[in-house]
């Protein structure tokens, strides 16, 4: 078996499906599985069992899983003292109960075997107490000259504990410096803000409060701390029922096709440089003070109309911009937003989040200067990992080396650490206590979900060690902050309540008004003619801190699909012109710098335009992580860190094979994905139902199914669906996924139970994009259990379609016959059954797949059959809506929605009343338990040149 | 007596030592089968239909195969098996000899549903 899998595969490759399967495989085979009784297991009861602790039933705690720095609130399900699944706290005003792809996958990165383990000094093992005795023998000479000497180096510093912990030792240590470096960081908006206001101030949108949003390249729906929050106030000002026919309208202008695009109900495709003209001739049409019309506008067609409806919906309306574009075009957007009366409207100003807000790119080259000059003595880099991230021109990585006492502080031996002279193992944060603050300020105090795994520290307890209080608890050191912060009515009370709540109770920041200075718009206006590139961070693997979260790399990306890889993303007529084909290494040359990596045709792309992904090309980030894709962080530098004009760019002939796990995107005019405008739907608002007819009930020689009791099935609404793909990362967690790597993703073995479809509509080079989550539809008349020779896949009494693992014997008649292509197959063994860490995370309630069988959605079924056993234990029917699959609660936008559809009071019955409710591919006569709401879009009738 | 029985040195040991005693698991259902004892104690299934007589066994064995037909015969007709909650703890009920017309009443009284789709157990 291990001979076929390795033919063509390159070492690391082999080496990495060493970790993911092979050597499960071959230990499996070792012991030998033949007929015989299993082997004696053996039961270790607790001498002194926790209270409330009770084998088989989850415990429910709430946290906040944090990303850079920001908090999404989180309720955490766990088993045994085990966290196994991340929800989203309805309570949140990040989350209201759904969570982000990244808050989803988080779970993995705590139980990641290659976390870093152990203290180490020049590589060696040492420990914490060798450490601390280090540190204050080197910081005594340093603590006489008032701190001169010492560096710290962090992330961006959001929570409040921490930040109140970096002011002190820099009371104790005056002269000491505090960096923040965050390469993905909102270092525009920062900016941005500066020149529209003169001081920093953090920016929110109240997207329930706009009926016309514009986009400028910001992809609101995929990055920063709200995106869970925008999907859903984008999605409920657009739920169309019945009667109901309000809708919001969503412009986009980008730079490249994204999900929010995808989902515009207009998009113009334009190159990153020409986005601040458009939106310097938006400014000069809806009348920004100080911004003169400029002369030959180009985007007159659409800026008419589109002004018009800013200026229709004053106050009702607004103006979002991408982190990636520069710091006047935010300036800008703050003036249109003050211009159409949005702010404290959908546009909402606070102090800024962060403990001390500052020009990052600055702060980091000074740093450097510093290095380089020698003066830094102790230099402690609290997470993050500069020597692979920081702009290239900087030489970060040469400047460490002067450094006397280098000292990284992170989850994992990194890129970084490798440079230093002490690595500490970090705590994750579901780990130790801390706290940390949402978009709008909202504060979470973060609660340990489970003992420490291996010898590691908390930020805030590493700090401790700074200013001198060795060894004391993080849970201790956040209570102290907040006995201080929170008065002096009853602390313990008020503490458990926050907590036990997951967050502070009306402890968001307080909304400003701030004052609009004169801006400059000059910048631009520039245009450049040759080729553009633009960075983005990966939308997963962020800045590439989740390289090695296996999980995340195999997540289809948003539009491409492309799993385990970055790529060059081109326009097909760019890619002619310059020689550039599909999946061939070209070289991108930034001065004197390259990098080469595999082209993708991306419909969507500007000409001229070219987009990389950064957060990958990683050389030390464990088995899974190390070596995958490119790294564009060697041609990013501090004056081109989002967009470089006239860059080269070459073939060079080579083939590199990119995995997708979609390679056809059109729907070759069949319709799957229904979508119309909504004028559509006022004149007849059965049009999905007309384009996909329903065969009569008795067109089937097989017998129909009765279900006196339940009836579950699923209605998703395509108008809600933004194709973050939470519902994917979900899916995985809640039942036991396994990841198969690149090769099998080639070979189209991935397991994924739920994909998001992706299909492209309109003119392919500027299309319109139609997103579809399939899952199993538990056909009534199933495809799959009419050929099974085994009885391997049946019907169930209240309508799942279910498939029995044991039972199978791998024919895969079944995949073969599912025209929805729902079934996957256990090719090789690809559950990890053997790394204990990795064991931690498994749901107990669902079943760990061995090789040869096949599995596909079962619509969690062990969670509707634990309802229904708390409903008989409680003598009554399992209630309307009291159960949600894994897909369902994870999602923003509501999309997904599952329940009895023989309760009338069910919201899934109530959407499959709905005129827009319509099955895939009903003409075969499945009768589909999965159906559609047929998408609506809103397009302005005063612009004609709508796609459809 | 119970504080010097030598049958219950492990218990000492494990208390005084606090570390767990290794009980070897004599009731070991496949990993795929999900098995939950409340549901059955809630609709009347007794202890003993499934564990036996343990408070006759000097050491616990499996008393029933555990076999899927086995656990089928009763989920298809649990009138044959079912008792009266009252009596789901003792050790030393027999079923009477109206059996079948105490538990046809029974699956009426604690609404038993005949469950034999796959996922009910196995998931």
């Amino acid at each position: 078996m291990s001979e076929l899998i390795t033919i063509g595969e390159n070492p690391v490759e082999a080496s990495r499906r060493r970790f993911l399967e092979l050597m499960g495989a071959s230990i499996a085979l070792a012991t030998g599985a033949g007929c015989t009784r299993p082997p004696t297991e053996f039961v270790m009861p607790y001498v002194t069992p926790p209270e409330q602790a009770i084998p088989g039933v989850a415990r429910y705690y709430a946290t906040a899983a944090v990303t850079n720095g920001i908090a999404e609130g989180v309720i955490a399900e766990t088993h045994l003292g085990r966290p196994t699944k991340i929800e989203g706290n309805p309570r949140h005003p990040a989350s209201l109960g759904a969570t982000s792809v990244l808050s989803q996958a988080s779970i993995l990165d705590l139980y990641d075997p290659f976390r870093a383990k152990e203290v180490t000094k020049n590589n060696e093992t040492a420990s914490w107490d060798q450490f601390t005795v280090e540190l204050h023998a080197a910081l005594e000479p340093i603590r006489k000259a008032n701190g001169r000497g010492l560096s710290l180096l962090t992330e961006t510093v959001v929570s409040p504990t921490l930040g109140w912990q970096l002011q002190r030792v820099l009371e104790q240590f005056p002269e000491a410096r505090w960096h923040q470096y965050d390469p993905a960081g909102p270092h525009s908006s920062r900016k941005g803000s500066l020149n529209a206001f003169g001081r920093y101030v953090n920016t929110y949108y109240r997207l329930d409060q706009a009926n016309v949003m514009l986009s400028l390249d910001s992809d609101f729906f995929t990055y920063g701390p709200a995106s869970t929050r925008y999907a859903h106030d984008y999605a409920f000002g657009r739920k169309v029922r019945g009667s109901n026919t309000q809708m919001n309208r969503l412009y986009v202008a980008e730079s490249t096709l994204t999900s929010t695009g995808g989902k515009a109900d207009h998009r113009l495709q334009l190159k990153y440089s020409d986005i601040g003209r458009f939106g310097v001739e938006l400014a000069a049409a809806i009348g920004v003070p100080g911004v003169a019309a400029v002369s030959s506008p180009r985007f007159e067609r659409i800026i008419g109309p589109l002004s018009q409806d800013l200026l229709a919906n004053r106050g009702r309306s607004a103006i979002l911009v991408g982190e990636n574009q520069p710091p006047a075009l935010h300036a800008l957007v703050h003036a249109m937003n003050a211009a159409l009366g949005n702010a404290g409207h959908a546009v909402a100003y606070t102090e800024a989040l962060e403990t001390r807000p500052e020009n990052q790119i600055e702060s980091l080259k000074t740093l450097v200067a510093e290095m380089n000059a020698g003066t830094v003595k102790i230099l402690l880099i609290i997470n993050g990992n500069p020597a692979y991230n920081a702009p290239n021109d900087l030489g970060f990585s040469d400047a460490l080396a002067r450094v006397q006492t280098s000292i990284h502080f992170g989850l994992y031996h990194d890129e970084t650490s490798q440079h230093t002279v002490w690595s500490l193992p970090a705590s994750h944060f579901y780990e130790s206590w801390s706290d940390a603050r949402a978009f709008d300020g909202t504060v979470t105090i973060l609660q340990p979900l489970i003992e420490r795994l291996y010898d590691s520290r908390s930020e805030v307890e590493l700090l401790d060690l700074l200013v001198e209080m060795p060894n004391r608890a993080s849970r201790t050191i956040v209570r102290s902050y907040w006995q201080q912060q929170a008065g002096a009515y009853d602390f313990e009370t008020w503490w458990r309540k926050a907590v036990g709540e997951g967050m502070i109770p009306a402890s968001s920041l307080p909304e400003s008004q701030p004052a609009l200075q004169p801006i400059d718009v000059g910048s631009l206006l520039a245009s450049d003619s040759g080729i553009e590139l633009t960075f983005r961070a990966n939308p997963y693997l962020y800045d590439g801190r989740y390289a090695g979260n296996a999980w995340l790399q195999e997540l289809p990306r948003h539009i491409t699909k492309l799993t385990w890889d970055n790529a060059i993303h081109v326009s097909a007529r760019t890619a002619e012109r310059h020689g550039l084909r599909h999946q061939q290494i070209a070289r991108i040359k930034v001065g004197t710098q390259y990098v080469e990596g595999a082209v993708w045709l991306s419909p969507g792309q500007p000409d001229d335009s070219i987009m990389v992904e950064f957060g990958y090309g990683r050389s030390r980030a464990g088995p899974i992580g190390t070596g995958i894709g490119f790294d564009a962080y060697r041609i990013r530098t501090t004056t081109g860190l989002w967009h470089v004009p006239n860059i080269e760019v070459s073939n060079t002939g080579a083939t590199y094979p990119l995995a997708t796990t979609q390679m056809n995107k059109s729907q070759h005019g069949r319709d799957l994905v229904v979508s119309q405008p909504i004028t559509t739907y006022q004149r007849d608002p059965r049009f999905a139902q007309k384009a996909h007819p329903q065969p009569s009930y008795n067109d089937t020689l097989y017998p129909h199914w009765e279900y006196p009791h339940y009836n579950w099935g699923m209605a998703i609404d395509l108008t809600a669906c933004v194709n973050c793909q939470a519902c994917v990362i979900a899916c995985q967690a809640e039942n036991n996924i396994p990841v198969v790597g690149k090769q099998q993703v080639l070979f189209n073995r991935w397991m994924h139970w739920l994909r998001v479809d992706v299909y492209y509509e309109g003119d392919w080079s500027e299309p319109s994009a139609r997103f579809a989550p399939i899952p199993c539809m538990h056909c009534e008349n199933a495809p799959c259990e009419v050929v099974c020779p085994v009885q391997a896949t049946v019907h169930s009494s209240d309508g799942l379609n279910e498939m029995i693992y044991n039972r199978c014997v791998g024919t895969r008649f079944c995949s073969n016959n599912c025209p929805y292509k729902v079934r996957r197959f256990n090719f090789l063994l690809y559950a990890d059954w053997f790394t204990d860490q990795l064991k931690m995370q498994r749901n107990p309630d669902v079943t760990v797949r061995s090789r040869g069988v096949i599995e596909k959605c079962t619509y969690c079924v062990q969670r509707i059959r634990e309802a229904e056993i708390r409903a008989q234990m409680e003598n009554r029917k399992i209630q309307a809506n009291e159960v949600k699959t894994a897909c369902q609660q994870v999602c923003p936008t509501a999309a997904i929605v599952f329940g009895n559809i023989n309760d009338s009071a069910s919201e899934v019955s109530r959407m499959k009343a709905e005129p827009l409710n319509y099955g895939m591919l009903t003409e075969l006569n499945t009768r589909p338990h999965t159906t559609y709401l047929a998408e609506l879009r809103n397009p302005n009738p005063a612009i004609t040149n709508y796609a459809d | 007596m119970w504080t010097t029985a030598p049958d219950l040195a492990p218990v000492r040991e494990s208390y005084t030592t606090g570390r767990s005693i290794q009980w070897t698991k004599v009731y070991e259902l496949p990993e795929y089968v999900y098995f939950n004892h409340s549901i059955h104690i809630h609709k009347g299934i007794g202890c003993t239909t499934c564990h036996g007589r343990v408070d006759r066994m000097p050491l616990t064995w499996q008393d029933p195969p555990l076999t899927m037909a086995w656990c089928l015969d009763c989920h298809k007709n649990p009138e044959q098996y079912v008792r009266p909650r009252s009596e789901v703890f003792s050790m030393s009920y027999s079923p009477p000899t109206n059996q079948l017309k105490l538990g046809t009443q029974l699956v009426q009284e604690y609404q038993i549903e005949r469950r034999t789709s796959c996922t009910v157990c196995h998931r």
